[in-house]
């Protein structure tokens, strides 16, 4: 019974430093936003605290939710993704033009080309050495004039609704499938971003990135990797849109782009990379959808809308991002 | 890091079990859906929620659109909703949505559909949920009204006439003969192809008018400005006139004879926007259509409360009255002041008033 006794390595768990009270308080702060938000709605119009109404909310919030998760990922590697809604815009065109061929592959189709379009771009980013702003900036207006170009400049009716069906029935009766799926898709790569290297990678390229390259990440390729990803999601949003609006087009998508960047904000990611994470843009989504649905319900008049809109943007960011963790603002 | 995605964890625990315990269904559970049983109009007329949706307070005829929708609603003790949704066909789904989320039982909305393709999800919303739905201008031509309980009726224009009333006028502003020019507006939409068929019409009944050119400029104005430039450099002064397909267009030909110099030149357009408005009572244009915008914020709100108190029943309104073009005014230097501020009248909204402007069935 004499096993060789080895040196023990040292353990290679950091010290775990528990979080304070203060810490664990910012953390939360998308979720509190979110509550303070629904219970302002609430009393200017207690009918919009109902479980239709909230349902509705939530099934609005699918696509920006997905949209949102993509992006953050490449936000939280210190880089930009402004083609993801012509990217998406771009799928509900491809989307109408290639159900009546595929059919039921229509979905998975989209969602691959998206992702390759996306890997293009994180390609084009990494090996060109081109800022991701300029990558996608241009990118978004390639995507554009694509969807503009190939489907005449208009939408493209869906008559066959099967195929996207699924994505309209509700859970238990109250959960909108779509909502779900965006769940999914945010716990599934939080999972992966938290049980794998992958995770530390990302948040060491966004602190640093010289310093993660030093220290042997696979710097580029998880650069390619998040922009690969905020293609797919960009494709499954559009898939999402399809199935509510029944035609593809070619300026579907357009006006999520602010709220995309807005909801990762709002979540408390730090612009600037490294700090942040998807349940946080997950939050942040619900609070941009409850204004842009909320205000205008509540009855709030248009010509105040946007100014209520933009100064609880700023209120909700200085609420719940994490001042310790952001020391350079840009 | 750990405590983060705890809450991730948990949401999508419960939604997987959620989900297994329970099968999925077709439509929320909850209130709000009554449930398509929409013929029963025995709504109390306090309890009726009047909504009017354009896409823009900022264009004067969709904001005037939304002032006539107040008329009605302050002519039966209600205020109306207002919702824009900027041009945005996302935007204005989430908002209709939301709408439809709510307490639909005595709901009436009158829409401005922002394309085509936008009508049937919000008349498939409406249908589910049981709300009175009227919409205007855009609809696809084989989406049926009668095939829906909830879709009260659907509002349009007949581009052919009023493309030909400007034509017409056009001509007798030249003298009955002379060279014009046709800006057409973006190609593949219904209102420029009518609008264009409706000028052939009107040449075709006026034989000394020559078309020298058409060109489109996509409804814009700036667009217009160029390609009037260039029609005037190509066939310079045999143009007497020239025919513009909305007054965007007209208003961009306008400034190009101002740079040319040339104020021998008719221009008519369509729409009745205020600048339009304003160059006929100076009598730099000859003429413009207007469908009058706050009739059509007023009418289809109307329809809508008609049914829901029960003083109409949706089986009583003929074939022809569920969907139909309205009356649309040619103004000209003589009636332009009727239109400067334009006004609604009651009696237009009157329960059995309400289809008087039918110039017939959208055939």
């Amino acid at each position: 019974m004499s096993t060789p006794v080895l040196a023990q390595p040292a353990s290679d768990a950091p010290v775990v430093a528990r979080p304070t009270v203060g810490q664990r308080l910012t953390s939360f702060m998308p979720v509190i936003a979110l509550v303070v938000l629904l219970a302002a709605l609430t009393v200017v119009d207690p009918g919009f605290f109902t479980l239709s109404s909230l349902t509705a909310a939530v099934r609005t919030a699918a696509p920006l939710v997905v949209l949102a998760a993509g992006a953050t990922v490449v936000v939280l590697c210190g880089g930009i993704d402004l083609s993801i809604a012509a990217l998406c815009s771009l799928a509900t065109v491809f989307f109408a033009l290639w159900l009546p061929d595929l059919g039921g592959l229509t979905t998975l189709a989209i969602v691959a080309v998206a992702g390759a379009i996306g890997a293009l771009q994180g390609v084009a980013h990494v090996l060109l050495r081109i800022p991701s702003f300029i990558v996608t900036l241009g990118g978004m207006s390639i995507f554009s004039a694509i969807a503009l170009v190939i489907s005449d400049a208009g939408p493209i009716p869906v008559s066959d609704r099967g195929t996207t069906h699924w994505l309209t029935l509700y859970v238990a009766g109250v959960l909108p499938m779509a909502f779900v799926v965006a769940l999914v898709v945010v716990a599934v790569v939080s999972l992966v971003l938290r049980l794998t290297p992958v995770g530390s990678w990302v948040r060491a390229i966004g602190y640093s990135e010289s310093a993660a390259r030093l220290a042997g990440s696979p710097v580029d390729l998880v650069k390619v990797g998040a922009f690969t990803l905020s293609g797919a999601c960009a494709g499954l949003a559009a898939v999402m849109l399809v199935s509510r609006n029944f035609s593809g087009s070619p300026t579907m998508a357009d006006n999520l782009l602010l709220p995309a960047v807005a909801a990762i904000v709002v979540g408390g990611t730090a612009i600037t990379g490294g700090h942040g994470s998807l349940w946080r843009s997950l939050a942040g989504a619900l609070v941009v959808t409850l204004l842009r649905v909320g205000l205008p319900i509540v009855g709030v008049p248009s010509a105040y809308e946007q100014i209520l809109y933009g100064a609880i943007i700023v209120a909700a960011v200085a609420l719940t991002l994490d001042r310790s963790k952001v020391l350079i603002i840009k | 890091m750990k405590f983060t995605s705890r809450p991730t964890a948990a949401v999508l625990g419960v939604a997987l079990a959620a989900a297994a315990l329970t099968g999925c269904t077709e439509t929320a559970a909850g209130g709000g859906a009554a449930g398509g049983d929409v013929a029963s109009g025995a709504c109390d007329p306090a309890d009726v929620t009047l909504v009017g949706q354009v896409r823009n307070e900022s264009n004067p005829y969709e904001a005037s659109w939304l002032d006539g929708g107040d008329a009605f609603a302050e002519q039966v003790g209600l205020t109306q909703e207002r919702l824009t949704y900027d041009g945005d066909s996302t935007r204005q789904q989430e908002q209709i949505s939301q709408l439809l989320a709510g307490d639909t039982e005595c709901l009436v909305m009158n829409i401005l559909p922002n394309g085509d393709s936008d009508t049937p999800p919000i008349v498939e919303g409406a249908e589910a949920a049981g709300a009175y739905l009227v919409t205007q201008w855009n609809k696809p031509a084989d989406l049926n009204v009668a095939d829906y309980d909830s879709w009260l009726s659907h509002i349009t224009y007949d581009g052919v006439e009023s493309g030909r009333q400007i034509g017409d006028a056009l001509a007798e502003a030249i003298g009955g003969s002379g060279g014009i020019v046709a800006l057409q507006g973006i190609l593949d939409t219904g209102a420029a192809k009518d609008r264009f068929a409706g000028l052939e019409e009107s040449l075709a009944g006026n034989p000394d008018v020559e078309l020298l050119d058409d060109q489109t400029a996509n409804f814009s104005r700036a667009e217009a400005l160029e390609v009037t430039k260039t029609l005037l450099t190509k066939h310079g002064d045999d143009i007497k006139g020239i025919w513009a397909a909305n007054d965007d267009m007209a208003l961009g030909a306008l400034e190009a004879l101002q740079q040319a110099g040339r104020d021998d030149v008719a221009v008519v357009g369509i729409d009745a926007v205020p600048d339009a408005l304003t160059a006929i009572e100076e009598g730099t244009m000859t003429a413009t259509v207007s469908s009058d915008g706050p009739w059509q914020g007023g009418i289809g709100l109307a329809i809508g409360y008609c049914v829901a108190t029960g003083e109409l029943a949706v089986e009583d309104i003929a074939a022809d009255d569920r969907a139909w073009f309205a009356e649309q005014f040619l103004i000209q230097q003589d009636n332009v002041a009727d239109f400067v501020s334009p006004e609604t009248s009651e009696a237009d909204f009157a329960c059995d008033n309400l289809f008087s402007r039918s110039q017939g069935a959208i055939s």
